[in-house]
């Protein structure tokens, strides 16, 4: 499995990967890392993904545009997009769905929202030992 | 409960929640309400709907260092960037969890938090909610809240 996540910010990106970790286990994961869309979009040319996690807002490129991008790109467009905000209540949240995301989470990535949000698309199997770290 | 000490205390638990919740560490509201950041990374944050307003979080090199070491491992003491990128992100969290508590399940809009320099730190308006945070090693948080139009 491999996941790309996509954030401004070298914390928010640790964060996320820690959370990652913690919800796949011991199942092994390889990460790869972009700044913003735009950076997304040039490593998505030469590598393949299983999931891409963004943030919304960034320099350069938003995840909307990420997002956009992606959905008309034949290649790319079947990889399940999820998008972090610190801001849930955000009037284009509803937008990001309709364009296509498979989900929108609150920052900071939560071990049993991530954990229950990836059982519910079938991109990590039902596993009750995760519960333990659901805060 | 006066509106001050109500502010005061959505601001104390959102902010201690939003630091365990990111950074896996408790702080507590200071005993001692004595600002002395030496080198602090101050961060300003304006809220521009539905409520006009700016939120200021100052942090200590030390607390911000502290924090980024527990969640993220390794050592962070020469590497002031680090520790920006951090209380840049935290704004962001603390800001979305705020606006939610104060008006929940109405949009809003944020600016992007923009790190400042000492100088042009200059919290003089008495209209600013102040709360003070530690760590249980006594490093200092701030933060100030100010809605020019109340919620």
């Amino acid at each position: 499995m491999k996941i790309m996540i996509v954030d401004d910010s070298q914390t928010a990106r640790l964060v996320s990967k820690k959370v990652i970790k913690m919800v796949f286990g011991s199942e092994e994961i390889e990460f790869s890392e972009a700044v913003n869309g735009t950076d997304a979009l040039e490593k998505l040319e030469l590598e393949i993904v299983d999931i891409i996690i963004s943030d919304i807002n960034m320099p350069e490129m938003t995840g909307f545009t990420l997002l956009k991008n992606i959905k008309i790109n034949k290649k790319l467009s079947k990889i399940p997009i999820i998008f972090v905000t610190s801001f849930s209540n955000d009037a284009r949240v509803d937008n990001l769905m309709e364009l296509g995301a498979v989900g929108v989470l609150p920052k900071p990535l939560k071990v049993k929202q991530l954990s229950s949000l990836l059982e519910r698309l079938k991109l990590k199997s039902v596993d009750e030992s995760s519960g333990a770290w659901g805060k | 409960m006066t509106k001050t000490k109500k502010m005061k205390k959505i601001i104390e638990t959102v902010f201690i929640d939003a630091i365990a919740e990111m950074f896996f560490v408790d702080v507590i509201v200071a005993e001692d309400e004595e600002l002395s950041i030496d080198c602090p990374i101050i961060c300003r944050l304006s809220i521009l709907l539905p409520h006009w307003g700016e939120l200021i979080l100052v942090f200590s090199e030390d607390i911000a260092r502290e924090l980024i070491e527990n969640t993220l491992g390794g050592n962070v003491s020469e590497q002031k960037s680090k520790m920006v990128d951090a209380v840049g992100e935290f704004a962001n969290v603390f800001a979305g969890k705020l606006i939610n508590e104060i008006s929940p399940n109405m949009l809003f809009e944020l600016g992007l938090p923009k790190i400042i320099d000492k100088s042009s730190f200059d919290i003089t308006n008495s209209s600013y909610y102040a709360q003070y945070f530690q760590t249980p090693c006594k490093k200092f948080a701030v933060v100030y809240c100010n809605f020019k139009n109340e919620p």
